[in-house]
């Protein structure tokens, strides 16, 4: 069910729990910043740990969001590469490392 | 002395670890543990499977042809599929300007190269898979003695 309103979703995102401030095309955005490191697989016989980054933010703090934008978090410069909105007002966006 | 085939996946790995240079003498042999971004890019040689025969009617020894992979591991932006053939570049040229590998086999052909993909990282990985068809030959008593 969509939640109603995006100034609820804030609580989602309060900076005294999990979320950070990261820099969106020169404005700050409030968001969670995952980076787990995850076996990736690409047809080698070894396996290769990386990176995924990844930030979950309210979707009408990026309405203009497109591929190639970039994002710092933690003075990490990232280029948006995909993202998903959930259909309740948040999207996980997916970063590549410049 | 060590089986053939170890000596065969050793030289490989010696002559790639100084020819490849844009891999900055990251060559594992057999590597099987994963490995850290830091590391990349990267290579791994790998001996996989071997058929072998009588090499002729009354005589003792035994002709292999011996399956030999060489994995390329990059992680890159959008230059990706440029870098995966840069290195490619010097392994093929590194293993035809030793077609014998030093003079352990008859010869050593590439016959497929197999190119993947994966984006979900924080940059992509990319794995080049390289194969040589290594044609070499033992005295059916002596593995660790190429002939």
């Amino acid at each position: 069910m969509a939640i109603g309103f995006a100034n609820d979703l804030l609580s989602l995102f309060a900076i005294e729990d999990f979320a950070t401030t990261a820099t969106y095309q020169s404005a700050d955005l409030i968001g969670i910043f995952d980076n787990e490191t995850v076996p990736m697989d690409a047809g080698g016989t070894a396996q290769v740990h990386q990176e995924q980054p990844r930030f979950t933010c309210r979707t009408t703090d990026i309405s203009s969001i497109a591929a190639g934008q970039t994002l710092v978090v933690n003075s990490v410069t990232y280029n948006v590469i995909a993202w998903i909105h959930d259909g309740t007002g948040v999207t996980t966006i997916q970063l590549e490392k410049q | 002395m060590a089986h053939v085939r170890q000596q065969i996946r050793d030289a490989v790995a010696t002559t790639l670890t100084t020819a490849v240079t844009l891999v900055s003498s990251r060559v594992f042999t057999t590597r099987v543990h994963p490995l850290n971004e830091d590391l990349l890019p990267a290579i791994s040689v790998y001996t996989g499977s071997e058929a072998s025969d009588r090499y002729n009617i009354g005589v003792t020894d035994v002709t292999r042809n011996l399956s030999l992979e060489i994995d390329i591991y990059v992680r890159e932006t959008s230059t990706f599929d440029d870098d995966v053939d840069a290195i490619a570049v010097q392994v093929e040229e590194a293993m035809a300007n030793d077609f014998t590998i030093g003079g352990l086999v008859k010869s050593s052909v590439l016959t497929s190269t197999a190119i993947q993909f994966d984006g979900e990282a924080d940059q992509i990985l990319g794995v080049a898979k390289l194969t040589y068809a290594v044609r070499y030959v033992t005295a059916i008593n002596d593995v660790e003695t190429a002939k």
